[in-house]
């Protein structure tokens, strides 16, 4: 029934990588248009074996922007919503692996009780005020992910031996998934497409202090 | 053509005020009409341009609508909420308030992959809103079939909040201005599509300001109208054929259409391109635009009928005072003509008219005075004399002139005349003389004066002839043939005969007015005048007729039979003169009588 999702393609991205040591996954994600690296992506073992005990994060609010724009975390994560505006916002997201609202907040004010992101899953958050901010949560099953960096480069450690799926998420974008094994038998390139986050419009006459908010 | 001059003048009015009226219709008929049709035109502009406004105008107010709908948090999280557990009735419910709230007329919402969650349609508005299942039911897939949704979807998916306002044409055929917009909380939930008809009560609108009729179109087809019943059938029958004939060339030009009796200026405009069906119909009735023209017409036939009833009366007034006295003066001189000198105009009028008929009155009592002047005159003295003495003028003098005299006389009338009545006696002697002078006048002489019963006649005065001497001769024969006619007449009434003697003298005499300055008498005077009187007495002595001198004889030019009777002394002359008889026309002459009857006479 559900069609797959359908894309421009405007850019594709090539990704490598190694498994030069054990228990290390790294590469590069690079976009082939522009030969640049890609950042913010999201590089991530679907499912590996393990019990795993979640932490806390932070997901902050500042510039009327969601810092950062793309958080993976482990599943059970306390996440906690900060806000360093003069303003307040009110997050929200209505995506099945976590739906919430936070009531109106500021900076000063009452910080809201961390929320726990328990459920894998992607989850898009949004400002009820502000319309252009957005980031998301990506709720994983195990640690064994990371973010790339702004040459495009990541590594994972501490990876086990095995044979995974490994998937690779540019918000926006389809992800796109591998098969890796730790040790690997060699370097792993394929080129996939990625369509790079285009932010949303902000208003022109928004001023930082003060604002129509 | 016109005998009379009344008519010629009705005419001539009648002619003028119909020629400026007919002139006045025809310039202000076409004034008006052209003026009506520009008028028509610029507000037909002015239309166009406020369907435009309206449009352009609603078409914000949904996009605003639509823009602040998808960006509420309630409405949001309903559709992320009921596209997530398909809940289509709760989604219905939150369309149905929403459109409330924003004066939309359909709303359809669809998932993020372009499913229709709802498509609801409201009519009314309040307590009498009336809610509608509209075209696409729950689950079906509208990517293809809805205008934006594909392109909401596409960009939805970038990240790209999208809100496109359309013009487009329902199924059903009607004109919707739409807003598709897709639900991005923050990332792509939905899409949603709100219409807004363009139906009657929109072409109210615009009919309010614009004074127009207004009908929206689609191709050849009216979708809605502010005309109704009949006016909207007859619109579309003729519409279509209109645009038939048309074609697409002739699409969007001012046309005139008749809808049920009533005339439109109309044009159609195009409200996307030229190209789209969609349309809306402008009409102005030019009947309206025409009022006017009417009420003037009616007005100036009204003038017209008045300005020809004020011609008839100009003209009978006209007659009063002009043709009347010119028929008066017209029969006064006929009557002059037949000879009636006794005829007065009766004009009583100040102008040129009055004068004129004063001077007419004047002129004809002049005539009849001179005429009485001359009938006397002509029983005075002869119709000769009196025409010379009026051309020459009457003088006393006298000229001298060879003239022949005539003079005849009654023998033994006094004895006749004691034994007669005195009436009885002037009748006779009247009709011996008007008989006499019938003869001189036939013979072309002139009657100088009766005497008694004796007749005094000329030949050569006041006008001479060459025949003069002739005349007389014949004269005095014509007296004698008609002095028998008259004794076979006086026999039938037993009267006596008349008998006459006549005496014809030829020489120099003085002639002219003799008398006083109050009583002239043209006449001659001299001795050859005593002798014509003494020739006449001589014909009783001699038992003739008719004695002429030898003067008299020595002058005629025709042949007549004569004898000679004596020769007579005259005073004044040394040699006798000879008389003689004649006796009628012709060749032979008689010889001379006996001698002893010459000793006799002398």
């Amino acid at each position: 029934m559900k069609k797959p999702l359908f894309t421009l393609g405007l850019l594709s991205g090539i990704l490598t990588l190694s498994t030069a040591h054990a228990g290390n996954i790294s590469g590069k994600v690079v976009n082939v248009a522009t030969k640049k690296g890609v950042d913010g992506a999201v590089v991530y073992i679907v499912k590996a074996a393990g019990a795993f005990k979640p932490g806390k994060a932070v997901l902050n609010q500042a510039n009327k922007e969601f810092s950062p724009s793309v958080l993976p975390v482990l599943a059970g994560t306390k996440v906690l919503f900060d806000n360093m505006d003069d303003v307040k916002h009110e997050a929200y997201s209505f995506s099945p692996a976590k739906k919430f609202t936070l009531p109106l907040f500021g900076a000063g004010g009452q910080k809201p009780a961390p929320l726990v992101f328990d459920k894998p899953g992607v989850v898009n958050i949004g400002c009820n005020i502000h319309d252009w901010m957005s980031a998301t949560i990506m709720v994983l099953q195990n640690p064994y992910f990371e973010t790339t960096n702004s040459d495009g480069t990541f590594m994972i450690s501490g990876v086990p031996n095995g044979n995974y799926d490994l998937t690779f998420f540019h918000p926006g974008g389809k992800p796109v998934t591998v098969k890796v094994s730790v040790p690997s038998k060699g370097p792993v390139t394929l080129a996939s497409q990625f369509r790079p986050v285009v932010k949303k419009q902000r208003p022109a006459d928004d001023r930082s202090s003060g604002g129509r908010y | 053509m016109f005998k009379h001059l009344r008519s010629k003048i009705l005419a001539a009015f009648g002619a003028l005020i119909l020629a400026v009226l007919g002139l006045v219709i025809v310039r202000t008929r076409t004034s008006i009409q052209d003026q009506a049709l520009e008028a028509i035109l610029e507000q037909t502009k002015t239309t166009q341009a406020i369907v435009h406004r309206l449009i352009q105008d609603k078409q914000k107010e949904l996009e605003s609508g639509a823009e602040v709908l998808v960006q509420d948090i309630a409405f949001r999280e309903a559709v992320a909420t009921h596209a997530q557990d398909k809940d289509y009735r709760s989604m219905k419910l939150v369309a149905q308030n929403f459109m409330g709230r924003l004066a939309m007329e359909e709303m359809m919402v669809t998932d993020d992959w372009g499913a229709v969650l709802t498509d609801v349609a409201m009519t009314g508005s309040g307590k009498s809103a009336v809610v509608s299942e509209g075209a696409f039911k729950p689950e079906t897939d509208v990517t293809e079939l809805v205008a934006g949704v594909k392109e909401a979807i596409d960009q939805g998916n970038q990240g790209q909040h999208y809100t496109k306002p359309q013009l487009e044409i329902a199924k059903d055929g009607r004109l919707l201005l739409t807003v598709t917009s897709n639900v991005m909380s923050p990332n792509l939930y939905g899409v949603i599509w709100s219409a807004w008809a363009l139906n009657a009560q929109r072409a109210k609108e615009v009919k309010d300001i614009s004074q127009a009729e207004i009908s929206f179109v689609n191709g050849d087809q009216i979708v809605s109208s502010t005309l109704s019943g009949r006016k909207l059938e007859d619109l579309r029958k003729s519409l279509k054929a209109h645009l038939k004939k048309v074609g697409a060339k002739g699409r969007y030009s001012s046309f005139t259409v008749e809808v049920a009796g009533e005339s439109f200026q109309s044009t159609l405009m195009n409200l996307k391109d030229e190209k789209n069906p969609s349309a809306v119909l402008i009409q102005f009735s030019l009947d309206v635009a025409l009022g006017p023209l009417q009420s003037i017409q009616r007005d100036l036939l009204i003038v017209g009928a008045l300005g020809v009833l004020v011609a008839i009366l100009a003209s009978l007034v006209i007659a009063q005072t002009i043709t009347n006295p010119i028929r008066k003066l017209v029969f006064g001189t006929k009557e002059v003509a037949k000879g009636n000198l006794h005829v007065r105009l009766d004009i009583q009028q100040k102008d040129e008219l009055g004068q004129l008929s004063d001077s007419f009155n004047e002129m004809v009592q002049g005539l009849e005075e001179k005429e009485k002047m001359r009938n006397v005159m002509n029983k005075v003295v002869s119709k000769e004399i009196a025409e010379e003495m009026l051309n020459s003028g009457i003088s006393l003098g006298g000229e001298e002139r060879e003239v022949t005299v005539l003079f005849s006389d009654i023998r033994s009338f006094t004895s006749l005349s004691e034994s007669l009545k005195p009436d009885d006696l002037v009748r006779q002697l009247n009709e011996y003389l008007t008989s006499m002078s019938r003869e001189v006048d036939k013979n072309k002489g002139v009657i100088d004066k009766y005497i008694g019963d004796a007749i005094m006649a000329l030949w050569g005065a006041p006008i001479a002839h060459d025949d003069d001497p002739d005349n007389a001769v014949y004269c005095g024969l014509a007296m004698l043939r008609a002095l028998d006619q008259l004794n076979t007449e006086r026999q039938t009434r037993n009267e006596p005969p008349l008998r006459i003697g006549v005496g014809i003298n030829t020489g120099l005499v003085v002639a002219g007015n003799t008398g006083s300055d109050e009583r002239l008498n043209y006449t001659v005077l001299g001795d050859e005048v005593n002798l014509a009187s003494r020739v006449e007495s001589l014909t009783k002595q001699y038992g003739v007729q008719l004695i002429v001198t030898e003067k008299t004889l020595q002058k005629l030019r025709g042949d007549f039979v004569t004898r000679e009777l004596d020769k007579v002394t005259v005073k004044g002359k040394k040699e006798p003169i000879a008389i003689y008889e004649i006796l009628g026309t012709g060749k032979a002459s008689a010889s001379a009588a006996s001698p002893s009857e010459m000793a006799q006479a002398h």
